[in-house]
């Protein structure tokens, strides 16, 4: 049941004063840039471990 | 007028190639009949994961994605990357909610977001409320997708003034209505393959060649800042002003929570197999998000490179729209710029397919069946779905040569403001029914009323538009009967979210009311179980059997 407040962890995403500055660059992207690009590693992670975690039982027997 | 023959040749000739796809279509993985909304509608109710990841790819990630967003990103700078977090947060938000949707629609043969509410309150208006705002809010998602096609065939130098200028963007629309008629939701879904096949090659061969043909990334958004800096407006920058960071937020969040209250959004995951294909897909539809991002970074390449955007010689003005189409003409040879605007143009009509099948269905399932013709046969039904789909097309259509496409993305963002309008009524009453129907309506009422007058009272001094110039105002302007909580504050919000908020406090008000004084609250047809049925239960409705 508790696996599902990761769901939550991406919604950070959403408080852009932590990231909104031009410096460190990296390849060439400001950090503003970067870490959007990271945080969807993070949703695909915190999605696949609810999925795994939550698994769907066949009909009928689902609590 | 000059034509550009190669790029014109290969965009024509891929085009040819999805359309003789999308008649095909009717006879792949097909049933019994195609007269059935089942069938037509909904694909068969069977599509496995690949085929809905495409599918629902093709659905969300649309030609807004591959032209608006990246003009948005050329025009004001980071504000228009708030793309990139909506669909970063809107698959976390949805998984659960779209599960329970699909099982109860499995249940009991919903095809509709508008059949569900009418299940689950047993109350037709409320029911018809949800199907026309559905409706409403597609019809401009529609035309922002015949934008996008419009600005690659612009770009191509089908570029001509007046009634006669929308010529070619007539044609490819006819044809797509076609075969959207015969071979209904099965159309997109195989042109869906083509589409992001195309999108996926473009977009690494330019996301490699670009950066190394303008100095690199680090070059390109030094360029994009200096030329923002240039500039005297304040809201533009590689980075967040001051004033718009709340507008990112709630704009990221408010596109977030309505995605999936969008018709079409329904249409693709209802069509799906089981709750299992749901789900892989929200942990595999991200691959998208990366793709996303790196188009809409093009905007800032265009800038490095220099693009400019052509002049519209229906509007005599430029057409932002056409800054993505531009840059692939000036940095690549012509025919990889063609493949590059088949890309764009069938990657518009993928999304214009389903959505104006979704739309079909609920004037079928929730208007027509509901009110005009009760007692209408599957196949009768199966038959207005199909007409009504081609009046949704050709009413995108009217809207796009009767508006200035300059800012299309507006346009969505005005649609997002009204289909939000209907998340208590649909994406909360998949968990509760304590929300009363007329407070939902009293709600609905207020939030799309107060919506819809802020939108009109927000300029764009940009384009010289006095009214719905935008989807952003700032606080200072809010003002609820007179009252001003923010006065004097500069910072910028979105409106849709404003008029949710709005929304809830009047429907959580009115229901509590109703509740006191104990007014009948419709009856439920759904039970808790019905929400958690998967595959294989034997509670769930044969699909052929669904339309009684």
């Amino acid at each position: 049941m508790w696996w599902k407040v990761l769901l939550l962890v991406p919604l950070s995403v959403l408080v852009t004063p932590l990231y909104n500055s031009d410096e460190p660059r990296v390849l060439g992207f400001p950090l503003f840039y970067w870490v959007q690009f990271l945080f969807i590693p993070v949703g695909v992670i915190c999605v696949a471990v609810v999925y795994y975690k939550t698994p769907d039982h066949k009909a009928g027997d689902r609590r | 007028m000059t034509l550009r023959w190669t790029e014109l040749v290969v965009f024509v000739v891929l085009f040819l190639l999805v359309t003789g796809l999308g008649f095909y279509a009717a006879r792949w993985q097909r049933g019994g009949t195609l007269d059935h909304l089942d069938e037509w509608g909904l694909g068969g109710r069977k599509f496995g994961s690949w085929v809905t990841w495409f599918l629902i790819g093709g659905d969300l990630y649309t030609a807004y994605t591959f032209v608006a967003v990246p003009a948005l990103i050329f025009g004001a700078g980071a504000m228009g990357f708030f793309a990139l977090p909506y669909t970063v947060i809107v698959y976390p938000l949805v998984l659960l909610p779209l599960v329970r949707l699909w099982s109860v629609s499995r249940v009991h043969g919903y095809v509709t977001p508008a059949d569900f509410v009418q299940g689950r309150y047993g109350s037709a208006p409320l029911a018809l409320l949800v199907a026309v705002t559905g409706i409403v809010a597609t019809m401009p998602y529609i035309a922002l997708q015949l934008a996008g096609l419009e600005a690659v065939l612009r770009t191509m130098g089908l570029n001509g003034g007046g009634l006669a200028g929308h010529a070619p963007l007539f044609i490819a629309f006819v044809i797509l209505a076609l075969y959207t008629y015969q071979s209904g939701l099965r159309a997109p879904a195989l042109i869906a393959f083509v589409k992001d096949g195309l999108i996926y090659l473009v977009i690494i061969a330019a996301v490699i060649i670009l950066p190394a043909k303008l100095g690199g990334w680090g070059a390109i958004f030094d360029a994009a800042n200096a030329k923002f800096t240039a500039t005297k407006t304040p809201s533009d920058g590689i980075l967040l002003g001051a004033n718009n960071q709340l507008q990112y937020i709630t704009l990221a969040l408010g596109s977030a929570l309505a995605l999936f209250l969008y018709p079409h959004a329904i249409t693709g995951a209802l069509a799906s197999r089981s709750r299992g294909v749901i789900k892989r897909n929200m942990v595999a539809l991200p691959a998208y998000s990366f793709v996303l991002g790196l188009i809409a970074l093009l905007g800032y390449a265009a800038i490095a490179a220099h693009t400019k955007p052509i002049v519209n010689a229906a509007t005599g003005r430029a057409d932002s729209n056409t800054v993505v189409p531009m840059l692939f003409e000036g940095q690549f040879p012509s025919w990889f710029a063609g493949l590059a605007f088949a890309a764009i143009g069938i990657g518009a009509l993928v999304p214009a397919a389903i959505m104006s099948i979704a739309a079909a269905n609920l004037w079928t399932r929730n208007i027509y069946k509901a009110y005009l013709h009760r007692d209408a046969t599957t196949e009768q039904e199966c038959r207005q779905a199909k007409i009504a789909s081609l009046v949704v097309k050709f009413g995108a259509v009217a809207l796009i040569v009767l508006i200035d496409p300059q800012y299309s993305i507006d346009l969505q963002l005005i649609g997002g403001v009204i289909i939000l309008q209907t998340l208590p009524m649909v994406a909360i009453a998949l968990y509760t029914r304590w929300f009363h129907i007329w407070g939902l309506v009293a709600g609905w009422i207020v939030g799309m009323g107060w919506g819809l007058t802020l939108l009109y009272g927000i300029p764009n001094p940009a384009s010289g538009k006095q009214h719905f110039g935008g989807s952003a105002m700032a606080l200072n302007k809010l003002s609820i009967l007179g009252w001003q909580p923010f006065a004097g504050s500069p910072t910028q919000i979105y409106v849709g979210f404003v008029a949710l908020i709005g929304n809830l406090v009047i429907a959580v008000l009115v229901t509590v009311v109703l509740r006191r004084l104990r007014v009948f609250n419709g009856t439920d047809e759904t039970n808790p179980t019905d929400y958690e049925q998967d595959e294989g239960s034997p509670r769930l409705k044969p699909v052929a059997g669904i339309l009684r």
